[in-house]
């Protein structure tokens, strides 16, 4: 089920470590997708309020620190599921990326909590992509990740490592700022 | 009568194992066969082109069908006939008898002076009874007329058969220009023949229109080109998200002066 990838450029890309604007462009999709969460979740309530309790159907407002704990956890939850499960969440779906170790293999559902924790927490740690010479994130270093160009479909039970539009080689992310 | 019916079992037509006395009666009919198809042939001509004598006309046809009454004026050829005929056999019958008793000589020249000498006598002994001579006469002659019939059909088939080994027809083919005899068909003059209103008056078109819309998944259609320009959207997408991280790599190095490419190789 594989799609070959036709576009000379990206295919000789394919397991690279992505840049600052691909990963933006995921993240942002990817806060779209916990906003959309979050407005659902809002609306499931006001629902069942308006069977519980009836007439007028409108959402519940949230105390300040109760949205923000809620984003929070939606956050991490989606990021976190996304990665452990198949390492890409929807928006680096779009922008064609996923998650692996440094061993090319999914993160392990505690690691991938933990480095959503840290996005979610830091999302400024995306800049250092701009000054690292291997396109690493300040959460890509703590928790020892790779974020690449994977456009092609892996099963569950494949690791992604063995696809054949990724490279061959594999070595471990060292920084040189 | 019953002389006649005798005769009119076919016969043997392979000429094996026939003396010369059979070889003589064979050619006999033969020829008097063959003699009775052409005339029947030309009765036939006379009787198209118009109308003939009535007796010659009621003999044909007494000719044709034995079971009619025959004319008188076919009557007494068909007696001679058969008077003929029955002369004929018995003189071969009684030369062949005498010369059996005699040397060989002598058998040579009574054969002749026995078949003569005998013809009168039977003629005599049968009291010139001209219905029963005529009735024989016309059944041999049917059944020299069939004789000289399946003789001529084998002869014409085995003629034919001959011919057919001499031609090469793949020769024959070879010499057929046919693209001059496709040059000389007027195809537009066929095509105009064609009565095109007709032809689409017989096909039920609704029902094909049908038969084609169950075959054509039009829902898979849509999926399937939909789907496409969703994947060569997101292509484009991701081609431009990857020339925007390496443009955006090179102005920072710049900046930051580094000289070495990113080793952006994954794991």
């Amino acid at each position: 089920m594989t799609r070959p990838v036709r576009n000379p450029h990206a295919k000789a890309l394919q397991g690279h470590r992505a840049g600052f604007v691909s990963r933006v462009v995921a993240d942002a999709v990817d806060l779209g997708v916990i906003w959309a969460i979050g407005l659902a979740g809002l609306l499931f309530a006001a629902v069942v309020r308006y069977l519980l309790t009836g007439p007028p159907l409108r959402t519940p407002v949230l105390p300040s620190w109760l949205s923000a704990v809620a984003g929070l956890t939606i956050a991490v939850g989606y990021l976190a599921s996304g990665w452990a499960a198949t390492g890409r969440t929807l928006g680096k779906q779009v922008a064609g990326l996923r998650l692996l170790d440094h061993a090319g293999r999914r993160l392990p559902l505690r690691r991938a909590l933990l480095r959503a924790v840290l996005c979610v927490a830091f999302p400024a740690g995306l800049l250092w992509i701009l000054v690292s010479r291997r396109n690493a994130s300040v959460q890509d270093l703590l928790v020892g990740t790779a974020v690449i160009y994977d456009w092609s479909y892996h099963p569950t039970d494949e690791s992604p490592a063995s696809g054949e539009a990724r490279s061959p080689s594999s070595q471990p992310a060292s920084e040189h700022p | 009568m019953a002389e006649g019916e005798r005769a009119l079992v076919p016969l043997p037509v392979s000429t094996a194992g026939l003396t010369p006395a059979d070889m003589v009666g064979r050619a006999t009919r033969l020829a008097l066969g063959a003699a009775g198809l052409a005339l029947a042939v030309l009765e036939a001509l006379l009787e198209r082109s118009g109308p003939a004598d009535p007796g010659v006309r009621a003999g044909s046809a007494g000719a044709a069908t034995p079971s009619g009454p025959p004319g008188t004026l076919r009557l007494l050829p068909a007696a001679a006939l058969g008077l003929g005929l029955e002369a004929q056999r018995r003189s071969l019958d009684a030369a062949a008898a005498v010369g059996a008793r005699l040397p060989s000589p002598v058998r040579v020249v009574a054969r002749p002076a026995v078949a003569v000498a005998r013809a009168p006598l039977v003629a005599v002994w049968r009291r010139l009874d001209l219905d029963g001579w005529a009735a024989r006469g016309l059944a041999e002659q049917r059944r020299n007329r069939q004789l000289a019939a399946a003789t001529a059909r084998g002869l014409v088939g085995a003629i034919a058969a001959a011919v057919l080994d001499q031609v090469d027809v793949d020769a024959v083919v070879a010499r057929v220009d046919l693209d001059r005899i496709v040059d000389r068909i007027d195809l537009d003059a066929i095509a105009a023949r064609i009565d095109v209103d007709a032809v689409v008056a017989r096909v039920d078109l609704a029902g094909l229109t049908e038969q084609v819309m169950d075959e054509v998944d039009l829902g898979e259609i849509i999926r399937e080109s939909s789907g496409t320009m969703a994947t060569e959207t997101v292509d484009a997408l991701r081609v431009q998200g990857m020339r925007a991280d390496r443009l955006l790599s090179r102005i920072v190095d710049r900046v930051l002066q580094r000289k070495d490419e990113r080793d952006t190789t994954g794991p």
